[in-house]
């Protein structure tokens, strides 16, 4: 047989092959949005940090980002996920994550495209068991104070009945990883930012059982177990929890309380170890066009950064969350994007060790097309250590928007915090180590925000 | 030459058959409204049926649908104590009265030998008047006679069957343009002057008509900021009344009232019920109030259930459980040849998928169905960092009905724009399906329409397939317009 009619045979072969596989009805699905916000405050200036300053003057900036879904569904039981982000200053901005710019400048000629999931979702056959596996999407189970993150794992749920039970296995980070997980880890010094060039890892286990004793109470419970390891030798801190979410008459009720002990350090292993513990209640109560959301939110502080930590930790300082106070200043907002940050100067939630306490309280409604909010809310620190006071302040704030389009929206938000002595005071050390001579002005902001969400 | 004669023989046998055919009177019953009694629906259909197979003689032939017949029979069945009066009215196909004829009786026992002699009075008047059988110069269909307002009788085919049986027109009827937007709509008691009660509702809108030659628009009520209606169901009350079952969404939970219509005004009887409600025909018989509970972490929680209303109180009894992407609107059930029961659930992609009577899977549909813009909301904190949204969306579904010949109805729109949450349908259809014993095979389906239609609803009883269409979106200066449709399924 020559050449040409083995290429003939085996060419009709593939093509016959090709025309028996059957074909795969392949589901294209697009999730994505858009959001702008056009700043104007003396607290934000479009970077990381938190302008606090007597005297501080205004700035304004306008930023974006845009978030584009594709999955990729074989058929209901498997599915590629895929999720890409893409973050904006207007006029340009150089960044950790942009270094050569952003493509808000003149030609927006940059790259600016994040990977944000990729994952595959399947069931696994016969069973009642979903399996998630990849980059992706978790929330923890205690209103993201723990973690609320997108990282490399495996994640397998199942559903018996009234009982659903998901484990996950993450490797948040490992001696390649050059992002800066652990900055400011909590006030106490892991002797490094990066983990060591040569070795080094950290692994997230997660175990959360929930089970929906009526349609009005589910009960749940969690154990996270993070792994440091350095060479062969692993430390390992826990976090467990119970959580609930209730419904009495008008009131939806949820509650989560965790407790964290064990060491940590994934460069050297040598934190002496942690005993810590927070918890939160929120509350929501329909009423008249709205409802009233009521919020709670205790994190253990260090008192002395000596001898153990006592400080709420979370996975890393820039993946906590608390949406539930509708905060914009005192704490960061669930809606904020690329440059989200809080009085204290970052996004960790527990100020570098300090803790937190704050109550929160406000009302949301509608009016046909027109929609609203208003909030307030308290916080301080748990632990002041060396300042002169505990208190961070109280955070006046409100929005109003209109619905242009079902899934689009225009809004105006004003946030006015009036700072308490822990920063406010002249001449004592304030709650961020500065002592500046003079108290600092109060942070507002306003924003304008187009919103899109498909 | 034998051979030839025994031919022609056989060919003139189906002749001299469509002869006699051709002879007899054809008559349709129309309808028999009910009042007074429980299962009114139930008893609607059972009183056309018995009467339209008494009637059926050497003479007379009762046909399927207003389109076919000469003479179109509608009557009233009334019940007070023990003592009901049958009533029955003949009318030819272009609206002339020809004869009425009653029928009493003093109980329950003696319902169905009166349906007999009502049947023989009716058959004896119709005989004597037109002795000659067929009337042909009143073959119109009936709808035609009802006039449209704002519109006239679509020209060209109602429903388009599979293959190459594409059946003859029957007129639509079409309303007048109405006001807002509906996103759902629930049929009533038929009055008895012919006319229907029909319910629709928009995210906050309850409206009233009385359909007869057109829609009269009786009462309205909107429900507070903050309401949401996503479904709206109707099953008989008590005091002959009909219970208006409207599933309300609000602060991401459910608060669903139940309205009456008392002296012609819609009231409202009972609030803040924490219940999803569905009336339907399960397995095509009979109407029956469901009900099913949100959960805390989950939308649609546990088994669905058969409801039963005292006052402000549920009671659920009779609870069933579905299969997989089974919920209280996504499901029907619908019986073979054989007897078993097979349950029917659209998947959130829109395809049909067909479980045994042990919930595993038999089948499912190539084709996607289904479809509708109508959603509700609840906050979504887990994923609102990663969707960008703080409320996740939960999308309602066309309803799947089952007719009592286990023929599975469902709607399908199909739109240019149909983007994760952004839904823009563009024009819808319903399809008839029926089970072959292996799959799902379409018997037929209706034309296109030219909007998009949020919900539609069949009439059984009268053959007839009421469509709403949404005529106009609502807008920032605009609530929108409706319109309905009623065509006759031949």
């Amino acid at each position: 047989m020559n050449f040409k009619k083995t290429v003939a045979i085996v060419t009709a072969a593939g093509a016959l092959a090709a025309i028996s596989v059957p074909a795969m009805a392949l589901e294209n699905e697009f999730h994505g949005m858009y959001r702008a916000f056009g700043y104007m405050s003396n607290a934000f200036s479009g970077g990381s940090g938190f302008n606090l300053a007597a005297d501080s003057a205004t700035d304004k900036y306008v930023e974006q980002r845009a978030r584009l879904m594709y999955i990729a569904k074989a058929n209901d039981s498997l599915k590629l996920v895929t999720h890409f982000e893409l973050d904006t200053k207007f006029g340009g901005s150089s960044s950790t994550k942009y270094p050569i710019g952003d493509g808000g400048g003149l030609d927006a000629d940059r790259i600016s495209l994040e990977t944000k999931n990729v994952y595959l979702d399947f069931k696994i056959p016969s069973t009642p068991v979903g399996a998630k596996v990849g980059i992706q999407p978790f929330n923890d189970a205690f209103q993201g104070t723990f973690g609320n993150f997108d990282a490399t794992g495996a994640v397998f749920t199942g559903k018996f009945d009234a009982l659903t039970a998901t484990y996950g296995y993450f490797t948040v980070g490992n001696s390649n990883t050059s992002f800066d997980y652990k900055a400011t880890p909590n006030g106490i010094a892991d002797s490094g930012t990066n983990f060591p060039s040569n070795s080094g890892s950290q692994d997230l286990n997660v175990l959360d059982v929930k089970y929906a004793i009526s349609k009005n109470l589910t009960v749940g419970t969690s154990y996270y177990m993070q792994l440091d390891k350095v060479g062969t030798a692993t430390v390992a801190k826990n976090t467990v929890g119970l959580n609930a979410a209730t419904k009495v008459g008008p009131v939806d009720l949820a509650a989560s309380f965790g407790l964290q002990f064990g060491k940590s350090g994934v460069t050297t292993l040598t934190n002496t170890g942690t005993t810590a513990f927070g918890g939160s209640v929120v509350g929501k109560i329909a009423a008249g066009p709205g409802k009233v959301n009521v919020s709670a939110l205790y994190l253990s502080g260090d008192k002395d950064a000596a001898g153990y930590n006592h400080a709420w930790q979370s996975i890393g300082t820039s993946v906590n969350y608390f949406n539930a106070a509708n905060m914009w200043l005192l704490v960061r907002n669930g809606a904020e994007i690329n440059t989200a940050t809080q009085i204290g100067g970052s996004s960790d939630i527990t100020r570098g060790g300090h803790g937190l306490m704050g109550v929160f309280a406000g009302y949301e409604g509608t009016a046909g097309k027109v929609f609203y909010n208003a909030n307030v809310g308290y916080a301080r620190v748990a632990e002041k250590q060396a300042a002169y006071s505990s208190s961070i302040g109280t955070e006046l704030n409100a929005t109003v928007g209109y619905k242009l389009y079902d899934n689009m929206s225009a809004s105006f938000t004003g946030a006015y915090a009036i700072l308490g002595d822990g920063y406010g005071k002249e001449n004592v050390m304030l709650l961020n180590g500065k002592n500046v001579g003079k108290s600092y002005d109060n942070p507002f902001m306003t924003n304008i925000a187009l919103n899109y969400a498909f | 030459m034998k051979k030839i004669i025994i031919l022609l023989t056989m060919l003139l046998i189906p002749f001299t058959a469509i002869s006699s055919v051709a002879s007899q009177m054809r008559v349709f019953v129309a309808g028999m409204s009910a009042t007074g009694v429980q299962n009114r629906d139930e008893m609607q259909l059972t009183l056309q049926t018995l009467l339209a197979s008494r009637l059926n003689s050497d003479k007379i032939i009762a046909v399927g649908s207003t389109g076919e017949a000469d003479i179109v029979v509608s009557g009233t069945y009334v019940s007070i104590g023990k003592i009901f009066s049958l009533d029955a009215i003949a009318k030819t196909a272009a609206g002339k009265i020809v004869t009425r004829e009653f029928v009493q009786g003093e109980s329950q026992d003696e319902l169905i030998p009166a349906i007999g002699k009502l049947a023989e009075k009716l058959s004896a008047d119709l005989i004597k008047l037109y002795p000659a059988g067929q009337l042909a110069a009143v073959t119109q269909p009936s709808l035609a006679t009802v006039p449209a307002v704002g519109a006239g009788p679509v020209p060209g085919s109602d429903v388009i069957k599979p293959k190459s049986q594409v059946t003859n027109s029957a007129a639509a009827w079409l309303s007048k343009r109405l006001a807002g937007a509906a996103n759902l709509m629930a049929v009533g008691k038929l009055l008895s002057d012919g006319s229907r009660e029909i319910f629709l509702a928009g995210d906050r809108r309850i409206a009233y008509y009385r359909q007869g030659s057109d829609m009269k628009l009786l009462s309205e009520a909107e429900l507070g900021n903050g309401y949401k209606i996503i479904s709206l169901d109707t099953v008989d009350g008590n005091n002959d009344s009909v219970d208006i079952y409207v599933t309300i969404i609000r602060a991401g939970e459910l608060s669903s009232q139940v309205w009456q219509i008392k002296a012609d005004k819609l009231v409202r009887v009972a609030a803040d019920l924490p219940y999803y409600f569905r009336a339907i025909k399960v397995a095509g018989w009979p109407k029956k109030l469901y009900a099913q509970a949100m959960g805390r972490d989950v939308d649609y929680y546990g088994d669905v259930a058969e409801a039963t209303r005292s006052g402000s109180v549920i009671t659920l009894k009779n609870p069933f459980k579905l299969p997989r992407y089974g919920t209280i609107y996504t499901f029907n059930k619908f019986h073979d040849r054989d007897g078993k029961t097979f349950t029917v659930v659209i998947n959130p992609d829109g395809y049909l998928v067909v479980y045994d009577e042990e919930l595993k899977e038999l089948w499912r549909s190539n084709d996607k169905f289904g479809g509708s813009e109508l959603y509700f909301q609840r906050e979504d904190d887990a994923n609102f960092r990663v969707t960008g949204d703080k409320y996740r969306w939960i999308f309602m579904n066309q309803c799947i009905q089952v007719t009592s010949k286990g023929e599975i109805l469902i709607g399908k729109n199909e739109g240019f724009w149909v983007l994760g949450n952004a839904r823009s349908y563009k024009r819808g259809a319903v399809y008839c399906l029926l089970w072959n014993g292996s799959s799902l095979d379409e018997k037929w389906r209706t034309q296109e329409t030219q909007n998009y239609m949020p919900d539609y609803f069949y009439d059984e009883a009268h053959n007839e397939l009421l469509i709403l269409q949404t005529v106009q979106r609502p807008g920032i200066t605009t609530n929108g317009a409706s319109s309905l449709t009623i065509r006759k399924v031949e």
